[in-house]
C-alpha cells in the first residue's frame, strides 16, 4: 500500500493499516447486519457466492489473478481505458437494467397479490426499497471511492465520486418522497421523525454537501480529493447516525411502525420475487448511470488530450 | 511532539491577543439562548421540555461558527505552508491547534451553560448532566469540524459551506448530547449516554486529527 | 554532498485551472547552487517552488530529492507570503517557527533579527511593522543555521535596496557553504545564476 495519504496525515503506515482493515471489517459487519431482511439476505447471498468463488479462484490459480488485479488497476485507473472498457460494458448493462426493472415493476404492479392490510398501497415498496437501498448502496461505494482516491490518488476514484453523488442524492430523494406517499395512507401523515426516514434525510443532506464541496473547489483534482474525504469521513458517519437515530427513537418511544406491521415479519415470496428483481434492476441502473456521467466526466476533464479529439471527431 | 507544546503555547498567545475570538462565539451561545424564552409562549413545562434541545443546538452552532477561523487566519497570512513544511508530525500540531482552541472557546461555553440551563427552568439536580454531556461533547464537535474548516480553508465565502459539510457529521453528537439531557429530566441514569459520548469523544480525537491533516494538505494542493 | 545531485527533475509539467503552466521541465541541482526561477506573472513560478516544495501535488513527471535527504528536515521554505502572524511579535513567530523545527535558541533568534536590521523590533507585534519589515522578518531565518536546501519565493519583495544587497550576500555565503537555493525573482543575483524560464506553457533552463 502507497505510503502518500499516511505520510499527506503524518501518521505512522501500520497505524493506518491496522485501523483501516479494522473499520473496513466493522463497516461490512454492520452493513449486513443493519440491512433489512430482503436486502441482507441478497448482499448475504451474493457476497458469499463472490467470496467463495473469489478465494477459490485466488488460491487455486494466484499468479493469473495478480496479473488480472494488477491490469485492471492499470486499464481501469487510466482514463482512456476505462472511456473503452465502460463504452463496452454500457449497452450490456442498460439492457440488463431495463429488462430487470420492467419485468420487476410490471410483475410488481400487476401480478404480485395485494397485502392483506395495506391493499394495493403497498405496491410503492417496488420503487421505495430499491431507492433506499441504493442510495445507501451508493454512499458506501462512494467511501470506497473515497479511499482509493486518497491512498493511491486515482484519477478514475476521484471521477466515480463526482459520477457517485447525484445519483445517490437523486436516490435518497426518492425514497423519501415515495416513503412520505406511502406513509399517508399507511401512518395518516406524509412524515413522521421515524429513525429510518431521519437516517435517510441525513443521508440526503450529506449528498449534498459532497456536491456542493466538489462545485466549490474550482480545481478538479483538489475538489476529487476533498470530496474523497469528506466521503470517508461520511461513511463513518452514516455507521454512527444510523445506531444513534435508532436509539433515540426508542428513547422518545415514537411510532416504531415498520414497513410490514412488525419489524422482520418476513415478506411472502410472491412479492419478493419482483422486489427482488427491481432492487437488482437498480444496482445496473446504479452502474449505467455512474459509467454514463464517468465517461462525460473523463472527455470533458481529456477534452485537450489528442486520443478525446479523435474519439469525438 | 516538540511542535505539540509549543502550538499549545502559540495558540494561547494568540487567542490573548485578540481575545474577541474567543469571547464572541461565547457571546453568540448566550445571545441565542436567550433568544427562545422570548419566542415561544411563556407556558409552564415548555421550556423545560426544550431547554436540552435549545442549549445543545445553540452551543453546536456557536461550536461551528468558532471554526472558521481556526486555520483561515493562518492560511491568509502564509503560516499553514509553514506548519506543512514543519520536519512534525502534522497530527500532533493539529491536536493541538483544536485542543488549544477548545480550551479557549468550547470551555467557556461548557462553563456557562449550567446558568444558561438555570434560566431555562430546567432542575437543579440536571444541571450536572448538562455541564458533562457539554464537556464530552463540545470537543468533539470541535474535531470533527475541524474537518471541515480544513476542507473549506481556501475557499472564499467558505463559511456557509462549512455549515452544510459540518452539520450532519454533528446530528449523532447532537442526539446523544441532548439525549443524555433528556434522560437526565426523566431522571433515568445518564451514564450510558455519556459513555458514547465518551467514546465518540475517544474516537474524535484520535482520528479527526488524522483526516484534518489530510484536509489541510488538500486544501494546499497536495 | 556537492558531487551528488540534490534534486533530480524530468519532464516535470502541470496544469492548473485547466491552463497549462510549464511541461518538460528537467533539470539537475546540486549543493553551491543558486537556480532562480523567471518569468512573467501567471507562469506558475510559485506552483513550481510549491511542488519542490512539497505542497503541491498534482503534477505529471518526476521530481526526485536526494535519498539521505529528509526534505522537511533539510529543507526551508518561505512563501510569497511571509508567514508570520500580526499579533504576534518578530520574536514570537519565529520562537514557534523555530520550535516546528526542533530549533529553540533565543539567543540566535535575536542575531538573526539583528542581522537583518531589526534589532529593537523584536517584541512589537508584527502588525506594527511595514511591509518591508515584515519581509525581513521572515528573511531572518536564512540566518540560523541547520537548513541546507533554501526554496524562496520572492525573497527581495518589499524590502529596500540595502535589504536587496543583505539578502544576495547570504544567499551567495549559503552557496558557497555547499547549499542548494532555489528563488523566484525578477532579480538575477549573478550573471551566471542558473535560470528557469517559465512562461507560455514552457519552460527553459539556462545555462
Amino acid at each position: 500500500m502507497s505510503s502518500d495519504a499516511v505520510s499527506r496525515a503524518g501518521l505512522p503506515a501500520h497505524f493506518f493499516a491496522v485501523s483501516l482493515s479494522a473499520g473496513l471489517l466493522a463497516l461490512m459487519t454492520w452493513f449486513i447486519w443493519s440491512a433489512p431482511p430482503v436486502a441482507r439476505t441478497v448482499w448475504l447471498a451474493g457476497g458469499w457466492t463472490f467470496g467463495v468463488l473469489f478465494y477459490y479462484g485466488a488460491l487455486r490459480y494466484p499468479h493469473w489473478y495478480w496479473q488480472t488485479l494488477e491490469r485492471w488497476y492499470h486499464q481501469l485507473g487510466s482514463p482512456p481505458h476505462f472511456y473503452r472498457i465502460a463504452g463496452l460494458w454500457l449497452p450490456w448493462l442498460v439492457i440488463i437494467a431495463t429488462v430487470l426493472c420492467v419485468v420487476g415493476v410490471v410483475w410488481g404492479l400487476a401480478f404480485a397479490p395485494p397485502h392483506h392490510e395495506q391493499g394495493n398501497s403497498y405496491r410503492i415498496i417496488y420503487l421505495h426499497v430499491p431507492a433506499s437501498s441504493a442510495a445507501l448502496m451508493a454512499y458506501v461505494a462512494m467511501g470506497v471511492a473515497g479511499l482509493v482516491a486518497l491512498v493511491w490518488r486515482l484519477k478514475m476514484a476521484e471521477i466515480a465520486i463526482k459520477a457517485i453523488a447525484p445519483f445517490g442524492a437523486i436516490m435518497a430523494a426518492v425514497s423519501l418522497i415515495s416513503g412520505a406517499i406511502w406513509g399517508r395512507p399507511t401512518w395518516g401523515t406524509y412524515w413522521i421523525w421515524d429513525a429510518r426516514l431521519t437516517s435517510m434525510l441525513i443521508l440526503l443532506f450529506m449528498y449534498l454537501g459532497v456536491i456542493a464541496l466538489q462545485n466549490a473547489i474550482r480545481d478538479p483534482r483538489q475538489a476529487g480529493q476533498a470530496a474523497s474525504l469528506l466521503s470517508v469521513v461520511g461513511v463513518i458517519n452514516v455507521v454512527i447516525v444510523r445506531y444513534s437515530v435508532d436509539w433515540w427513537q426508542s428513547l422518545h418511544q415514537g411510532s416504531s411502525m415498520s414497513m410490514f406491521g412488525t419489524a422482520g415479519s418476513a415478506i411472502h415470496p410472491s412479492m419478493l420475487a419482483p422486489l427482488l428483481l427491481c432492487m437488482f434492476g437498480t444496482y445496473f441502473l446504479f452502474a449505467v448511470t455512474v459509467l454514463v456521467r464517468a465517461r462525460t466526466e473523463i472527455l470533458w476533464r481529456e477534452r485537450k488530450s489528442a486520443w478525446v479529439r479523435e474519439e469525438v471527431a | 511532539m516538540s511542535g505539540f507544546s509549543a502550538t499549545l503555547r502559540r495558540e494561547v498567545l494568540l487567542a490573548s491577543r485578540s481575545p474577541a475570538d474567543m469571547v464572541n462565539p461565547l457571546f453568540f451561545f448566550v445571545v441565542v439562548v436567550s433568544l427562545f424564552p422570548l419566542a415561544v409562549p411563556p407556558t409552564p413545562g415548555l421550556l423545560e421540555a426544550m431547554a436540552p434541545g435549545v442549549v445543545w443546538v445553540a452551543a453546536l452552532l456557536a461550536v461551528m461558527l468558532s471554526l472558521d477561523g481556526l486555520f483561515r487566519s493562518d492560511e491568509e497570512a502564509g503560516v499553514l505552508d509553514q506548519l506543512l513544511v514543519a520536519p512534525v508530525e502534522l497530527y500532533f500540531t493539529v491536536l493541538a491547534k483544536v485542543l488549544a482552541h477548545w480550551l479557549l472557546t468550547g470551555l467557556p461555553l461548557v462553563l456557562v451553560a449550567p446558568l444558561l440551563g438555570y434560566m431555562l427552568q430546567l432542575p437543579a439536580e440536571v444541571l450536572g448532566s448538562l455541564l458533562l454531556g457539554l464537556l464530552l461533547g463540545t470537543p468533539t464537535l470541535m474535531f470533527i469540524g475541524a474537518i471541515g474548516a480544513a476542507l473549506t480553508v481556501g475557499l472564499r465565502r467558505g463559511s456557509m459551506l462549512l455549515a452544510l459539510l459540518v452539520l450532519p457529521l454533528y446530528i449523532p453528537v447532537l442526539v446523544f448530547g441532548a439525549g443524555s439531557l433528556g434522560r437526565a429530566l426523566e431522571g433515568l441514569p445518564v451514564s450510558p449516554v455519556m459513555a458514547v459520548l465518551g467514546a465518540m469523544l475517544a474516537m474524535a480525537m484520535s482520528l479527526g486529527p488524522f483526516a484534518v491533516a489530510l484536509g489541510l494538505r488538500i486544501s494546499s494542493g497536495d | 554532498m556537492s558531487e551528488h545531485p540534490l534534486l533530480t527533475v524530468e519532464a516535470l509539467a502541470c496544469e492548473r485551472d485547466d491552463r497549462l503552466l510549464f511541461r518538460d521541465l528537467a533539470f539537475t541541482a546540486r549543493g553551491g547552487d543558486i537556480w532562480q526561477v523567471a518569468g512573467p506573472n501567471g507562469a506558475g513560478k510559485t506552483t513550481l517552488l510549491r511542488i519542490l516544495a512539497g505542497l503541491f501535488g498534482f503534477y505529471e513527471g518526476t521530481l526526485s530529492w536526494h535519498q539521505d535527504l529528509v526534505l522537511r528536515q533539510a529543507m526551508l521554505y518561505l512563501g510569497h507570503r511571509p508567514g508570520l502572524r500580526e499579533e504576534l511579535s518578530p520574536l514570537e513567530n519565529l520562537t514557534w517557527l523555530s520550535a516546528l523545527h526542533g530549533q529553540r535558541d533565543d539567543n540566535a533568534l535575536l542575531a538573526a533579527l539583528a542581522a537583518v536590521g531589526l534589532a529593537g523590533f523584536e517584541d512589537l507585534p508584527v502588525a506594527h511593522l511595514s511591509a518591508g519589515q515584515k519581509r525581513r522578518v521572515a528573511l531572518a531565518r536564512l540566518w540560523l543555521p541547520g537548513k541546507p536546501i533554501w526554496i524562496l519565493d520572492e525573497p527581495f519583495t518589499a524590502i529596500d535596496a540595502e535589504g536587496i544587497a543583505l539578502v544576495e550576500q547570504r544567499l551567495r555565503h549559503h552557496a558557497e557553504q555547499g547549499g542548494l537555493v532555489i528563488y523566484t525573482s525578477h532579480h538575477r543575483l549573478a550573471a551566471d545564476t542558473r535560470q528557469i524560464l517559465l512562461g507560455r506553457g514552457a519552460a527553459r533552463v539556462q545555462p
